[in-house]
């Protein structure tokens, strides 16, 4: 603009607008009429004295020389001023020319500082908000108004390092699903860095300068951490100024989405600790009105032994509950630091163990211990485990299927391929499909409330099982009863020469897992 | 004679007071749980409840609920392991005559139970009122 202005001053100058620095095109205008209307009566007054002139010759017969000499006087004096209006009109066009480009050039600034304000107040929006999916949602919102689109998605990058569709907008059909990974146009952003234009999504462009797609980087500390898709319909195409528009708004939207992310993992985190914390507080709660209940037995026993009014028949039901009550208390804080221990566990010492021996040793000790057990197993199953969880988890399936059930309790062990199968069924009353995830949650015992369970039996079982990167389930058997199986990873079949075994195992074509491989990610599975 | 309700689902609980209350000549009758100790309640005359909170099938929070209408329903010592003043506060907002942790001495039960059904309902209460007013703690 500032540019224009000297040629502009001189050019009004000339075209006899002084009194404008600039004039307006109105002004231009308005003197270029003045110009053509005294341009015509001149001109017409000149015509009109030649024709004149013309006319009177042979009336008058004045000298003929004069005559002559006022038409060629009065002809050069036409051309005279035809030249004058003629280089006018030439430096009003260019006037006008100037003018019109001024404006247009003035409405283009206006238009990029309407864009500007837009821009900071749609980053400001952005800004406003410490979520991540209300910030998507408003990065991608403003986006889509921002340039017109009729849909869009943001791509953000996930915990494997993929980037995956977070939000959409107007999108229909498969991608919408929220875990659509992203391919063409969107990797293709993400592998250059750079704004990509393209036909559709799948699109892996070239170098278009136009497109019904444009996707742009979402960049932190110039690493792409995610990228925003905009799609037009079939009429309207993203130009290049639009993808620079856009890939702007995304560079200054990018923190706040970083942010965002950062402080909604913070605040997972808290949420997790203090779940964390009123689990252990509503955990030390149930412990303690445990140990009360038994313990309010044997107080109150003990204080009716000392009355001196007991009737004598009742001493020796009284000393048997404080007995009674004294081994249950024992049991229970035995539980409770088996318990300790077991969720103490971070890397359980897990190396190959033979599920079928475990088995079959737990099975005579209950046998010994008067509670006949069937076992159907295979002759060895090597598992990766520790052998004394193991122990532990059959003893309390045992325990319980004969706390809650009757009959005789029987112990399958099995290879499922996948997975070394271990259930423990009974012939009780079962467990409610509904009730199933109660049963192993601690002090959760069934309506019939037995003075000898824990209550904390098959809550062990669980955390046992868990840190071994196993499950537990509970489901109705066929046929009346309980059927509480644990599943543990399976590690093909090894030899009894133990890790050996591995590269057989290999050969042979099995899934088999080296065991570095599996020892850590049973690692893992005990830490998540 | 007095006649006192004792709720629990422990059998060692109902045997023990059951002894301590006879010998402290109260007539007593057992249920171990909620539901039961409903049925009995509006099939007999009680004069007292001793109630566990506790309990398969109906809890003591239930049992409370269902005596609340009933203005002909026996005074209730709730008598609970529970010890948050929380749960004070919600047996004796919920009508209770007075709570008791285990473990608890059965001597001092006989004469708190005697006291309890000995007072009007004025009295009644005073004490209960005086027993809020003790707890430090109270955000239920």
């Amino acid at each position: 603009m500032r540019l224009g202005t000297p040629d502009l001053a001189r050019e009004a100058r000339v075209a006899g607008l002084r009194r404008y620095a600039t004039p307006s095109l109105e002004a231009v205008e308005s003197r270029r009429a003045q110009l053509w209307v005294v341009a015509f009566v001149v001109m017409g007054g000149l015509a009109a004295g030649l024709l004149l002139l013309t006319s009177t010759r042979p009336l008058g017969g004045g000298s003929p020389v004069s005559a002559s000499a006022l038409r060629l006087a009065l002809v050069g004096l036409s051309v005279a001023f035809g030249c004058y209006v003629a280089e006018k009109e030439v430096h009003l066009r260019r006037l006008t020319r100037m003018l019109v480009d001024e404006r247009v050039l003035a409405a283009a600034f206006s238009n990029r500082l309407d864009e500007l304000r837009e821009l900071s107040a749609k980053e400001t929006a952005v800004n406003a908000n410490l979520q991540l999916a209300p910030t998507a949602a408003v990065v991608l919102d403003g986006a889509i108004e921002l340039l017109g689109g009729v849909s869009g998605a943001i791509y953000l990058r996930d915990a494997s390092d993929g980037l995956r569709l977070h939000t959409a907008r107007g999108l229909e059909g498969p991608g919408s699903g929220g875990t659509a990974s992203a391919g063409g146009l969107v990797a293709r952003v993400d592998r250059t860095g750079e704004v990509a234009l393209g036909q559709s999504d799948d699109d892996a462009g070239t170098d278009a300068v136009s497109g019904a797609v444009v996707a742009v980087p979402l960049p932190r500390d110039g690493v792409v951490e995610g990228v925003l898709l905009l799609r037009r319909g079939p009429d309207g195409l993203f130009s290049e100024y639009d993808a620079r528009v856009l890939a702007r708004f995304a560079e200054h939207s990018a923190p706040a989405i970083a942010h965002a992310a950062l402080y909604e993992g913070e605040r997972r985190q808290v949420a997790e600790l203090v779940e964390r914390d009123r689990t252990k507080s509503s955990y030390v709660a149930m412990v303690s009105h445990e140990i009360k209940a038994p313990l309010a037995a044997i107080i109150g026993a003990v204080r009716t032994l000392q009355r001196s009014d007991l009737p004598p028949e009742h001493v020796a039901s009284f000393l048997e509950m404080i007995e009674k009550q004294g081994e249950r208390l024992s049991r229970l804080v035995e539980d409770v630091l088996e318990l300790r221990k077991a969720e103490g566990v971070r890397d359980p010492e897990v190396r190959p163990v033979d599920l079928a021996g475990v088995a079959r040793e737990v099975c005579q000790l209950s046998r010994a211990a008067g509670r006949p057990v069937e076992l159907r197993t295979p002759s060895t199953l090597v598992v990766n485990a520790d052998a004394e969880a193991l122990q532990q988890i059959l003893l309390n399936l045992i325990e319980n299927a004969f706390v809650h059930g009757w009959g005789t309790v029987e112990v399958e062990v099995a290879d499922e391929g996948a997975a070394v199968r271990m259930s423990v069924l009974d012939r009780g009353a079962g467990v409610a499909p509904e009730d199933a995830p109660a049963v192993f949650a601690p002090f959760a015992r069934g309506a019939q409330t037995s003075a000898r369970g824990t209550g904390l039996g098959l809550y062990l079982v669980k955390i046992l099982a868990e840190a071994q990167g196993g499950t537990v389930s509970v489901a109705e058997r066929a046929g009346g009863g309980a059927d509480f199986t644990v599943r543990l990873p399976s590690l093909g079949p090894v030899t009894e020469a133990g890790c050996d075994g591995f590269d057989e195992a290999a050969s042979e074509g099995r899934a088999a897992t080296p065991a570095p491989a599996t020892v850590s990610a049973l690692a893992n599975g005990a830490t998540s | 004679m007095t006649r006192v309700l004792i709720v629990d689902d422990e059998p060692d609980i109902l045997l023990m007071l059951r002894v301590n209350l006879e010998a402290d000549g109260f007539e007593t009758a057992l249920a171990a749980d909620g539901e039961t100790a409903l049925r009995r309640i509006e099939e007999e005359r009680f004069d007292l409840v001793l109630l566990d909170v506790m309990m398969p099938v109906m809890d003591g929070w239930g049992v409370l609920q269902g005596l609340a209408s009933d203005p002909a329903a026996p005074r209730v010592i709730v008598v609970s392991a529970k010890s948050a003043d929380r749960d004070v506060a919600r047996a004796l907002n919920g009508g209770a005559a007075d709570y008791v942790m285990k473990p608890f001495s059965p001597v001092d039960l006989s004469d708190l139970i005697t006291k309890v059904v000995a007072y009007t309902p004025e009295q009644l209460d005073a004490h209960r009122k005086n027993r809020l007013a003790k707890l430090t703690d109270v955000n239920a």
